[in-house]
């Protein structure tokens, strides 16, 4: 028969490596907050003459990060072109250096995109938080969580085949928690690509609803008889619904 | 310990040759990027008052592990990284008797990145010591101790995820007035290693 000390002796032992798996995975967590503060339409569709339409031509992606420019990224550039094609409202999109341009006579229309980012890493607090996290032999690592700031501004200029054009702007932000153990280049790879997915679905929300100043006017005149093809932006993700996950995204 | 070398820098010469075809200007690491390393010097006695007597002396091995912080902050010579992680310090005393000491300790280092491959650094690190030293000399009375360590050095990057480093180190090693007397024990250390990133 056991002895009363051999079963407290046990018991410590199951309770301290309870506590030790509970620090562990509760310091291995990591979440992402997405958060502005209005919230953009939740649908937005409409009918166009496919003959309507015109194609675009991608021309200079300007990064500025906390106010400095920087290199181009083709990802950028990659994205910009998805968003847009799916929105229907272009016949064709060109990307300089990819594919021959239209000539001068054509109609088209030319896009400049200015990504503005924002980021604070918090790295005092982080650097603090570091060192009490260590004091404490990484015992307070599941209380002590870090965080990481990132927001970007779209600005997308576009000039139509008669020299109007017009300036379309869209926001969102959002933050990265983490506790250190984890901590990993990925969760802050999720936080800017959701952050810029977010303003990118916005900016196309807003050039369907102006979709009609990119249009030919004259075939907008024989819809009755042409081709229609139907002119959306993407669905934006679930609000607050998902894994703790609450996303919102401005639009100006 | 000389096998334990001779591994580590057969490792590091076939990771440089793996990385050499795959360089890019400079070394950068975002936020959660880990550091595992090897370090290894020669401890040697500071005897900083008169009733300090023993010179005890010896080689020292400290296997690490840490995690960078946040980018890189900062716009002039200071330019550099936080990072948090832990050490696992083992002391071979060969003077004035054959004993060892073996500690864990948490540790944060900061390193200055504004001279791209050439990375200046500062670290401090304490944690807990236990040596058999400890109740053989007339500084210290118990094997229980704690080990604080403060020291600077720099690493080189022969690639852009392995650096060399050499560097000094102070170390204090004291009871912290758990059991008299508690004199502590004070060494320098310098010290060269290296270090992958991932």
């Amino acid at each position: 028969m056991p002895k009363p000390g051999w079963q407290a002796g046990h018991v410590a032992n199951i309770t301290a490596s309870l506590c030790l798996v509970f620090t562990v995975a509760a310091g291995c967590s990591r979440w992402v907050e997405i958060h502005d503060p209005v919230e953009q339409a939740s649908s937005n569709q409409i009918s166009v003459p496919a003959l309507a339409r015109v194609p675009l031509v991608l021309g200079s992606i300007q990064i500025n990060r906390n106010g400095s420019a920087q290199n181009p990224q083709l990802e950028l550039d990659r994205r910009l072109l998805t968003v847009l094609e799916e929105t229907n409202l272009f016949s064709t999109l060109y990307q300089p250096g990819l594919m021959q341009p239209p000539s001068a006579d054509d109609r088209f229309v030319t896009a400049r995109l200015t990504l503005n980012e924002t980021i604070e890493p918090h790295a005092g607090g982080a650097a603090w938080r570091g060192l009490v996290i260590g004091a404490s032999m990484f015992t307070l690592t599941p209380v002590l969580p870090l965080e990481y700031e990132y927001g970007s501004e779209l600005v997308l200029d576009l000039t139509r085949w008669d020299g109007q054009s017009k300036q379309y702007r869209a926001a969102s932000s959002g933050t990265a928690r983490y506790h250190l153990f984890g901590a990993t280049p990925l969760v802050i790879d999720e936080l800017k690509g959701q952050v810029l997915e977010r303003a990118l679905i916005a900016l196309t929300h807003r050039l369907v609803f102006d979709a009609g100043f990119f249009l030919i006017s004259e075939q907008l005149a024989q819809f009755s008889t042409s081709r229609s093809i139907v002119v959306r932006a993407r669905k934006a993700g679930p609000r607050s619904s998902e894994a703790g996950l609450s996303q919102e995204t401005a639009l100006r | 310990m000389l096998r334990v070398l001779h591994l580590a820098l057969l490792m590091l010469s076939l990771s440089m040759a793996h990385e050499a075809s795959a360089q890019t200007l400079e070394p950068y690491f975002p936020i959660g990027t880990q550091e595992v390393g090897l370090t290894a010097g020669y401890l040697l006695p500071h005897r900083l008052t008169k009733d300090h007597v023993t010179k005890q002396q010896g080689p020292a091995l400290m296997p690490s592990w840490g995690i960078i912080l946040h980018e890189p902050v900062g716009n002039g010579w200071y330019r550099g990284q936080t990072s948090v992680g832990a050490e696992f310090v083992y002391i071979q005393f060969r003077e004035p008797i054959l004993t060892h000491g073996v500690g864990f300790t948490p540790k944060l280092k900061y390193t200055f990145v504004a001279l791209n491959r050439l990375r200046p650094y500062v670290e401090f690190a304490g944690g807990p010591f236990w040596t058999d030293l400890g109740g053989r000399i007339p500084e210290e009375s118990s094997e229980f101790n704690f080990i604080l360590t403060a020291g600077f050095g720099v690493s080189w990057f022969v690639t852009n995820r392995t650096a060399l480093n050499v560097g000094y180190r102070f170390h204090h090693i004291s009871n912290a007035g758990t059991k008299m007397p508690n004199l502590g024990i004070n060494s320098s250390l310098p010290f060269g290693g290296f270090a992958f990133y991932f």
